[in-house]
């Protein structure tokens, strides 16, 4: 099995693990960046429409780190670790600055860099370009890591799982090379997971296809705790066509004008749920009232709702896309008038969508998890922003992050001689383990487990929760990870089912947890909705899940948070 | 022969170097839906007629490029590439980088 050796190995290539792998390679490192996908173009972060959250002050002299720590505190229904949030709203201003020195450049108005306002915010912080933050943020990171030449960037290769030493240190990983099927064994002094999040467990998802949730999964194996599981942030998407469902681009108008949102009767459904704001409501409150309106048969033909601005006259709808969009009637992607979306005549079929996953890999303040020589960085950590998340602190965050990790693993690594031996005989055996579908005769093909899985999520852990449906969950995910897979094709070069299957191991112990976590937590918070239990119980559960194994088992415990400053005010 | 108007007829070039001597062209036909586009019908002959076909994806709205693929001669995004009913296509990978397999090439370090 081929094998390669750095100081630092880094998981995952976008806006978090781009740039632990700059700073580490700045602190003298020897770098390698893998990512099942391609660097600079994959993952969710190139999707990111517009907000990127740091308090520089400069829309609203009043803004500051303060007023960010209590927004992201206030906003994430005081589960956050204050610690962790500390360091993120500190440390955002400095990193979202330090990517113009890699070529980037913010939207600037009067010759300021200009910040929007996002609802949860109290000033307006979000930096922006256009409404391409995301893909310029890619590539501009993808450009400074090219220039450094410690920094070797390996695409398409699916790591699997990390690698233990017999004292259970993290010493490197395992992966598939997805384009010819061979393993290959990564061995490293510091490793960072910077995977991503876990949406495609869900039947609607927003983002790409490859947050399958392998940094959760390769972490938990490997003894890591996590942390917030229950908390997955669902949000507007396109629910028609098919071939759109899941994309932003056709609820983009949401951030610039005031669709109205209508149900199958013609009601504007919101006065029931948010009266004084309306389809401004955050997006904890959008998605539950979408999911109720549906779910209580109110819904449009494709499980929807109708998201209308074509009560505007249309040349102010012509104007304000003049304005966002340059003119073009492609909306973050989707060229709307060709698929016969024309919000000026009619009202579009929106539905929500699995959008980000606020909880994660457990991390200090030093972006450290519990296992030695293993640290998490981006959607991949979990932690800081406790129940929910504010529309733009996820690209700051991953900058943080990312620069904490990387500078982290550097000390780490040069404190070092040499990395541990990974433990061979488990790596022997794991190596069979990878490739035994291809030995499987009989069983399910990976596609229709994994159609199966995220319909279930759908279902039972999706905006609206109860027990009863996430026991049901329960029982069909171990029915599912327990029944054998069987592969179409025996070649072993860029075998989807094959990646499907391994992804499929991954997602269903993600999605394990998801409802486990959300199975404990009766009551409603956050992004989190139990219609069994529908309001906050700040005196049962002002507390943390926490999630690790124990043998073969997953284990639940609670501790409360960590709080620095600011504790829940008196409310409920 | 014609596909029916309420069809769309696709030809894909497939190809594997490990275990195969030359490509071979591989004839699928599905029904059309409204918005269908390239990438559409690739996932959907994937996941519901042919498990053994081989491609790429990444964002679905035209920003990462992992879909690119030649239809009926002209190099395009198969998520940006919208079909009509009754189109007959073929599609084959993208020039350019060794073929992996099927729609799949090499990426260009």
């Amino acid at each position: 099995m081929r094998e390669i050796t750095s100081d630092v190995l880094i998981i995952g290539s976008e806006a978090a693990g781009g740039t632990s792998a700059i700073e580490a390679a700045s602190a003298g490192c020897s770098v390698l960046l893998v990512t099942k996908g391609t660097h600079g173009r994959s993952g969710a972060t190139e999707m990111a429409v517009y907000s990127c959250n740091a308090a520089l002050g400069l829309a609203d002299q009043r803004d500051s780190p303060d007023v960010h720590f209590r927004d992201v505190v206030v906003g994430g229904e005081f589960l956050s670790d204050q610690r962790l949030v500390e360091m993120f709203v500190t440390n955002a201003p400095e990193r979202v600055l330090e990517l113009e020195r890699y070529g980037l450049r913010w939207d600037r108005k009067d010759g300021r860099i200009e910040q929007g306002f996002i609802p949860g915010c109290t000033y307006p912080r979000s930096v922006h370009i256009g409404r391409i933050t995301g893909l310029r943020m890619a590539r501009a990171i993808r450009a400074e890591v090219l220039k450094h030449e410690q920094i070797r960037v390996i695409d398409d290769t699916f790591v699997t799982d990390l690698l233990l030493s017999t004292r259970g240190e993290v010493v490197g990983a395992i992966g598939v090379e997805l384009e010819h099927g061979g393993l290959v064994v990564f061995r490293s002094r510091a490793t960072i997971l910077a995977t991503g999040g876990g949406g495609y467990i869900y039947q609607r998802y927003i983002g790409s296809s490859e947050s399958t949730g392998d940094g959760y999964a390769a972490a938990y194996r490997a003894g890591a705790e996590l942390v917030d599981m229950e908390f997955v942030q669902f949000f507007l998407a396109a629910a028609y066509p098919p071939s759109l469902e899941g994309t932003e681009g056709p609820i983009t108008p949401y951030y610039w004008s005031s669709p109205k949102l209508y149900n199958s009767l013609g009601e504007r459904f919101m006065r029931r749920y948010a009266p004084k704001e309306m389809e401004r409501a955050t997006r904890d409150i959008l998605s539950r009232a979408i999911a109720t309106e549906i779910k209580r048969g109110r819904g449009t033909p494709h499980e929807g709702v109708w998201f209308d601005i074509s009560y505007l006259p249309p040349n102010i709808t012509e104007a304000q896309v003049q304005e966002v969009f340059g003119g073009s009637w492609t909306w973050s992607g989707i060229p709307m008038l060709e698929y016969d979306l024309d919000p000026r005549e009619k009202a579009l079929e929106i539905c929500t969508g699995a959008l980000y996953f606020v909880g994660g890999i457990r991390i200090d303040e030093k972006c450290r998890t519990n296992v030695p020589g293993l640290l998490a960085a981006g959607e991949a950590a979990g932690g800081i922003l406790g129940a929910n998340r504010i529309g733009g602190d996820a690209l700051s965050l991953c900058l943080v992050t990312g620069a904490v990790a990387g500078q982290q693993a550097a000390q780490l690594a040069l404190s070092q001689d040499s990395a541990a031996a990974p433990d061979a005989l488990w790596l022997e055996g794991r190596s069979r383990q990878i490739l035994a579908p291809f030995a499987s005769r009989e069983g399910e093909s990976p596609i229709s487990k994994r159609r199966r899985l995220q319909t279930t999520m759908w279902e039972c852990a999706g905006v609206l929760r109860d027990a009863a449906g996430l026991r049901r969950g329960l029982a069909e995910i171990e029915e599912l990870r327990s029944s054998p897979v069987v592969l179409a094709s025996a070649t072993r070069r860029y075998n989807k089912e094959w990646i499907e299957a391994l992804a499929l191991e991954n997602m269903a112990v993600v999605a394990e947890m998801v409802c486990k976590a959300a199975l404990a937590r009766a009551e409603t918070r956050g992004c989190h909705s139990r219609e069994d239990f529908p309001l906050m119980d700040n005196a049962n559960w002002l507390k943390n899940i926490v999630i690790g194994k124990s043998g073969p088992g997953m284990v639940l415990s609670t501790v409360p948070p960590v709080t620095t400053r600011m504790r829940p005010e008196a409310t409920q | 022969m014609m596909a029916s108007n309420q069809e769309v007829t696709v030809r894909i070039r497939r190809f594997d170097p490990e275990a195969m001597l030359e490509p071979v062209f591989a004839s699928y036909r599905l029904p059309y839906e409204p918005g269908l586009n390239v990438l559409r019908i690739l996932s959907l002959i994937y996941e519901e007629q042919d498990h053994t076909l081989a491609f790429k994806h990444s964002c679905r709205i035209g920003f990462c490029s992992a879909c690119r693929v030649h239809v009926n001669g002209k190099p395009l995004l198969a998520c940006r590439r919208i079909v009509q009913p009754g189109e007959e296509l073929v599609i084959e990978p993208a020039r350019g980088g060794q073929i992996v397999r099927d729609l799949v090439i090499e990426v260009e370090p």
